[in-house]
């Protein structure tokens, strides 16, 4: 774990830690408590965090490592230079994958623990209702998922016109989500089907980029 | 001349639309400095790649130093590459690069490659730029920053002099002449140049590259005995002509390479004879299979 710590922090410059890291996550807490109080409405919440969120990671990531896998690219060939490149490369592809995890889960929960400490505004707490764990888990692996495919798209092409298409698509799949899990009545399998693609889609993510990296073998 | 080989190839073949590389044999001796010369598109960048594992899609065999060890990423902490253009990822800091080339390479001396920042005065604005914010000519800087703040024994650059201005050019001579010294015969360096006039001083051993294969290799000073530069006058145009291995001639008279084994066939001619420069040798070698004329 150490390690894989080590290797996303060489990856991540100062300037991307301190926005991405530490005060975008402050913003989209700070605007969910914004749009809990003011508006109150279930939908706009589940809306904004996951859209925050897609925001912050698919557009930090193409700052980060924007067309790191594109073709004809040459910008793997330091890593390719060493020996430890591949083991480094996945390493910190890894970190960020547990690190995004994360911070969709803390950011979702103290949207939560706020929704709960602020005034109801007459719409009652955002997970008081039944099925309240099942919205949550849902927004949580199909937000997952939605970061997940964005930043694939963003490594895979330079294009800044690429990234913000992409981010568009996937808040248009985001609001899809968000009005699916709070019309119909919640389920867990939908959760369950997010986590699945999630997985996948980390595991595709991983593989791509180290796929471009070693280039067709012998 | 005898030598040891630092890395040695046989039939390496990589076939790509339009070209491929086919080399019967490869040499680069071990304890010199070898310029890699030829056309744009003759092989060079692919030829560096596959020897720095950067590529691995190709046919044949290559060993590398005394060991005979055959798997590049077996020796990878032991090479040095370097390669123009996007080499680092845009957004990485110079300082950045110097904390991930110590998680990359085991020999990599972080505090040289500081002080070598400062010599080659990669950034005077200030050291947190990015890769993306300097110059091609720093850009390089930096690469070599990276390459001479490790213990390697064979450098392998592809075009380190093209974005560099001459005093730089100058640095980097000395720079390479430095390493192999400091090697004790045990470093090598492998180059691909277009500056064949800039870099000369710094070069034992040439291989001339055209259309993916070798079409000339040797000590410089071996090639400067097998080459001879001639110049004549316009009324010996005729006769010498069909003797010379590249010509050109002007209202003044003639100028070109002919071979040393050759010069008996102008006996009689009224020509001066000189020691061909390694640009003069290359450009005579390159005009032989190239379609510019």
């Amino acid at each position: 774990m150490r390690q894989l710590f080590k290797c996303y922090m060489a990856f991540t410059g100062n300037l991307y830690r301190i926005l991405c890291l530490l005060i975008c996550p402050a913003i989209i807490i700070l605007v969910y408590g914004v749009i809990r109080w003011k508006i109150g409405e279930n939908m706009a919440y589940g809306f904004s965090i996951t859209c925050s969120f897609l925001l912050v990671e698919v557009i930090g990531n193409y700052l980060l490592s924007g067309g790191i896998a594109s073709k004809q690219t040459e910008k793997l060939f330091y890593l390719k230079s060493s020996a430890k490149g591949e083991e480094i490369l996945r390493n910190a592809m890894v970190a960020d994958i547990l690190r995004r995890f994360f911070y969709f889960v803390l950011e979702l929960l103290l949207a939560v623990v706020i929704s709960e400490i602020l005034p109801e505004n007459g719409r009652g707490s955002a997970f008081g209702k039944d099925g309240g764990i099942s919205v949550f888990l849902g927004l949580l692996f199909a937000g997952y998922f939605y970061g997940t495919i964005g930043i694939m798209a963003t490594r895979l092409f330079d294009s800044f016109r690429v990234a913000i298409s992409v981010l568009g698509f996937l808040f248009f799949l985001a609001s899809i989500n968000c009005r699916f899990l709070y019309l119909n009545t919640p389920s867990y399998s939908i959760a369950v089907v997010y986590l699945l693609l999630s997985i996948v889609a980390s595991i595709c993510s991983i593989y791509i980029v180290t796929r471009r990296f070693l280039g067709v073998p012998r | 001349m005898e030598f040891q080989n630092v890395i040695y190839g046989t039939k390496i073949e990589k076939k790509f639309k339009g070209f491929c590389l086919d080399i019967e044999e490869l040499r680069i001796p071990k304890g010199f400095a070898t310029a890699l010369i030829g056309e744009n598109g003759a092989g060079k960048t692919t030829l560096l790649n596959i020897l720095s594992g950067i590529r691995l899609n190709y046919h044949g065999k290559i060993q590398y130093f005394d060991e005979q060890v055959e798997n590049v990423e077996k020796v990878k902490d032991r090479l040095g590459y370097t390669s123009p253009g996007s080499f680092f990822l845009p957004q990485w800091t110079i300082p950045q690069i110097g904390k991930i080339s110590s998680l990359l390479f085991d020999n990599f001396d972080r505090d040289k490659y500081q002080e070598l920042c400062r010599d080659l005065a990669i950034s005077t604005k200030g050291i947190k730029k990015t890769v993306n914010s300097l110059s091609d000519g720093n850009r390089m800087k930096l690469t070599l920053a990276t390459v001479f703040a490790r213990d390697t024994e064979c450098l392998l650059m592809d075009e380190p002099a093209s974005p560099l201005d001459p005093l730089m050019r100058d640095k980097l001579c000395g720079m390479i002449r430095e390493y192999i010294e400091e090697g004790n015969g045990a470093n090598s360096a492998l180059f691909s140049t277009h500056n064949i006039t800039d870099m000369e001083n710094v070069i034992d051993y040439a291989i001339i590259m055209e259309h993916g294969k070798i079409a000339e290799q040797g000590f410089v000073e071996d090639l400067k005995e097998k080459y001879i530069l001639v110049k004549g006058n316009t009324e010996d145009v005729a006769a010498a002509k069909q003797h010379m291995y590249s010509f050109s001639e002007s209202s003044y008279g003639f100028e070109g390479i002919c071979l040393a084994k050759d010069l008996d066939k102008l006996a009689g001619l009224d020509i001066s004879r000189e020691v061909p420069s390694l640009f003069q040798i290359s450009v005579a070698v390159m005009k032989m299979s190239s379609v510019l004329r």
